[in-house]
């Protein structure tokens, strides 16, 4: 008897572990395949300081799907690109071969991402990028890429007007870090500028390796305002020297990350009324906006206390974004995540953000709101607060500007 | 008139940090004949000190102080520890100082984060000074007040009395000092400490000028050896000359010709290499 019922014990898992998985299998497998969404993130590396709030807001977009989507389990793959090219690369290629991701999203440096880009194009995987990017990386992807933040050229364009439209320049000194980003800001800035009718009267590209802005602060001639563009830490000692040399023009900037919350309260109270423009800034006041910060607040608080409790960063916003915009097209195609149609969807479809609308072009570049600030003080805290909007800009071209004034 | 005088203000000042920064660097390779790498790093953790103590709510010289000494002994741990043991030794002198760097580096990272620092001038500096119109910083002439007072002390020091007078003698025949019962580990130590106090009172005294951030040793170091190359290893004077000709090079170059700002110092530097390798007023060891 009881070696009756050790066969029939026997026979009962043999059963079940291979005739019922060979009937059920199929259905489960399909149903509960998860979505594999690829996030570069820069633990290392330049950009490791950024890391934190990027991969958190990663966490946060999967989080308000409830991580899944039509049924199917969302899955976040997190790798550190190293803030570097190759690195950038070999971990694409990881994603896209071993782990079989259908988004690639990241990273934050855009030289690393301009290699991810090439190395994707032609695999065909959709790639978000989490910042402003160059034109160039479209060209180097194969209809695959897109610039949720656009270019940090066509950013710039609004802020040109702005300064032509709504401060009363007339005149401009511009001056940037000669650097790829610098250029392209001063060049879309310029552009919109002197295209009113305004004037730049000197353009100052002041080398990397700069370690004293006082030399070219006392040769800077009169003007309306001033467009700059430096890297961040550079931001602190420009501003500083600025104010240190008596300078009263009004200065203009792209904005955040590149002066972020910890420069500005380094900076002191001399930030307060410098303008800037950005397309997703945790300070705007929209209604989606405040929700947003309210949630990341609840969520993650105070990130990071040794830098003196700023609570949120734009790159926490704009891989928020980014990583919610592969989802909602993930949504909006009813869970499928074939390539073909998710590149369509990404394409066809206007996508939901806390900072307005926002679409793409047939080439991948981005159709949002451009938010113009200003730098306001708060408590203890410095951050940007939106005064003018224009809307549905596509950030490139300057004939693209036609929002109207909201505010 | 009125704005050259700026610039050339600009250059002077500039130079002053140049040169406190270099002394230090001079001194080791001149009179002990180390390649200390790590002086960037002493420049920038006498920075980061004086930005720390500031920041705290400390005097100004206070933050001076505590940045400067903070440096002379972590030089003087440094010297003791390991460079004592390969004087001499200059590819090995060069393997530990860079990998002392990337340590100094990464734990200002880690404590200060990746973004650029700068104090206030303090409040009795904290003034412009009109020159024909234009503004110009207040603390800059103090700056090269200050400059010229440690110009006066570190060529008194070296040049004048007995204990530089043994540091100079050490350098030039270092048996024959030992023999005359010279403890000559004391005084590399202390010349070492000195160097590397100058490194920190310099960053020290520079916070209020420029942003201090994690990554910048090597970039001031490059900064220090021009100034040694053009002034000459070991010479308080010819660092000095150095200094001012490399500050006012850098300004003049910015204000007259930005666009080939990048290089005019680099130009300086070949020229010396070329024409003139032990700099204007270099000692050359025995």
């Amino acid at each position: 008897m009881k070696r009756i019922s050790t066969i029939l014990i026997g026979l009962s898992l043999v059963f079940f572990l291979t005739v019922l998985p060979v009937v059920s299998l199929p259905s489960t497998t399909a149903a509960a395949e998860p979505i594999k969404v690829g996030f570069l993130a820069c633990y290392t590396g330049m950009s490791s300081l950024e890391n934190p709030w990027m991969v958190n807001a990663a966490k946060l977009a999967c989080e308000e799907f409830g991580w899944e989507i039509a049924g199917r389990p969302i899955k976040l793959i997190i790798e550190d690109s190293g803030s570097a090219p190759a690195t950038a690369v070999d971990k694409a290629r990881k994603m896209v071969e071993a782990d079989k991701v259908h988004v690639v999203i990241g990273p934050i440096t855009s030289h690393a991402a301009s290699a991810v880009a090439s190395y994707l194009k032609g695999i065909g995987i959709p790639f978000l990028f989490v910042a402003e990017g160059r034109i160039e990386m479209l060209r180097l992807g194969g209809g695959n890429v897109y610039l949720p933040k656009g270019t940090l050229r066509g950013r710039s364009y609004p802020l040109g007007y702005y300064a032509y439209d709504k401060m009363g320049a007339r005149t401009a000194v511009v001056i940037h870090d000669d650097f790829a980003s610098g250029e392209d800001f001063a060049d879309g800035a310029m552009d919109a500028f002197v295209s009113r009718g305004g004037k730049i009267v000197q353009r100052i590209r002041a080398p990397m390796d700069t370690m004293d802005y006082g030399p070219y602060l006392s040769s800077m001639k009169d003007a309306d305002v001033v467009l700059y563009w430096m890297v961040p830490h550079h931001n602190v000692q420009f501003v500083k020297q600025y104010y240190a040399y008596g300078m009263k023009m009004p200065l203009v900037i792209s904005g955040d990350p590149t002066l972020g919350s910890m420069s500005m309260k380094e900076i002191g109270d001399n930030c307060l009324g410098i303008i800037a423009i950005n397309a997703y800034e945790a300070g705007i006041d929209t209604s989606g906006s405040a929700a947003w910060r309210d949630r990341w607040m609840k969520q993650y608080g105070h990130l990071s206390e040794k830098e003196g409790k700023h609570p949120y960063q734009a790159e926490g916003a704009t891989a928020y974004n980014s990583v919610s915009i592969a989802l909602q097209a993930i949504k909006a195609a009813g869970g499928n995540t074939s390539k073909k149609v998710l590149n369509d969807t990404l394409k066809k479809t206007k996508f939901e953000t806390p900072w307005g609308p926002v679409s793409f072009t047939n080439e991948g570049l981005i159709i949002a709101n451009s938010y113009i600030l200003r730098i306001i003080k708060e408590g203890d805290f410095y951050r940007y607060k939106d005064i003018f909007t224009y809307e549905q800009v596509e950030a490139r071209e300057p004939d693209d500007i036609k929002g109207a004034a909201k505010k | 008139m009125s704005l050259m005088a700026i610039h050339l203000l600009n250059g002077i000042s500039f130079g002053m940090i140049l040169f406190l920064l270099s002394m230090g660097f001079s001194l080791t390779l001149g009179l002990m004949g180390i390649l200390n790498l790590t002086h960037g790093a002493m420049f920038m953790v006498g920075g980061f000190i004086g930005y720390t103590v500031v920041g705290a709510g400390g005097n100004f010289l206070v933050a001076v102080l505590s940045g400067s000494i903070a440096a002379g002994l972590i030089g003087l741990v440094i010297e003791r520890l390991f460079l004592r043991r390969i004087y001499n030794r200059l590819d090995d002198q060069v393997l530990l100082t860079l990998g002392l760097v990337y340590i100094f580096e990464n734990v200002i990272l880690w404590i200060y984060g990746g973004h650029g620092r700068m104090t206030n001038p303090p409040p009795f500096m904290a003034f412009t000074v009109d020159i024909g119109g234009r503004s110009f910083p207040g603390y800059r002439l103090g700056v090269i007040a200050v400059g010229l007072i440690a110009f006066i002390g570190l060529w008194w020091l070296i040049d004048r009395t007995r204990i530089g007078a043994i540091v100079r003698a050490g350098m030039d025949d270092n048996e024959m000092t030992r023999g005359l019962g010279i403890n000559h580990e004391l005084i590399y130590g202390a010349v070492f400490a000195l160097g590397a106090f100058a490194g920190g009172f310099s960053g020290a005294i520079g916070t209020p000028m420029m942003s201090f951030i994690f990554s910048m040793p090597m970039e001031v170091l490059l900064y220090a050896l021009i100034v040694v190359v053009v002034g000459g290893p070991g010479s308080v004077l010819g660092t000095l000359i150095g200094a001012l000709v490399i500050g006012m090079i850098d300004a003049l170059g910015k204000a007259f010709i930005p666009d080939l700002a990048s290089f005019t110092i680099y130009i300086v530097l070949i020229i010396m290499l070329l024409f003139r390798p032990t700099g204007l007023m270099g000692r050359t060891m025995a």
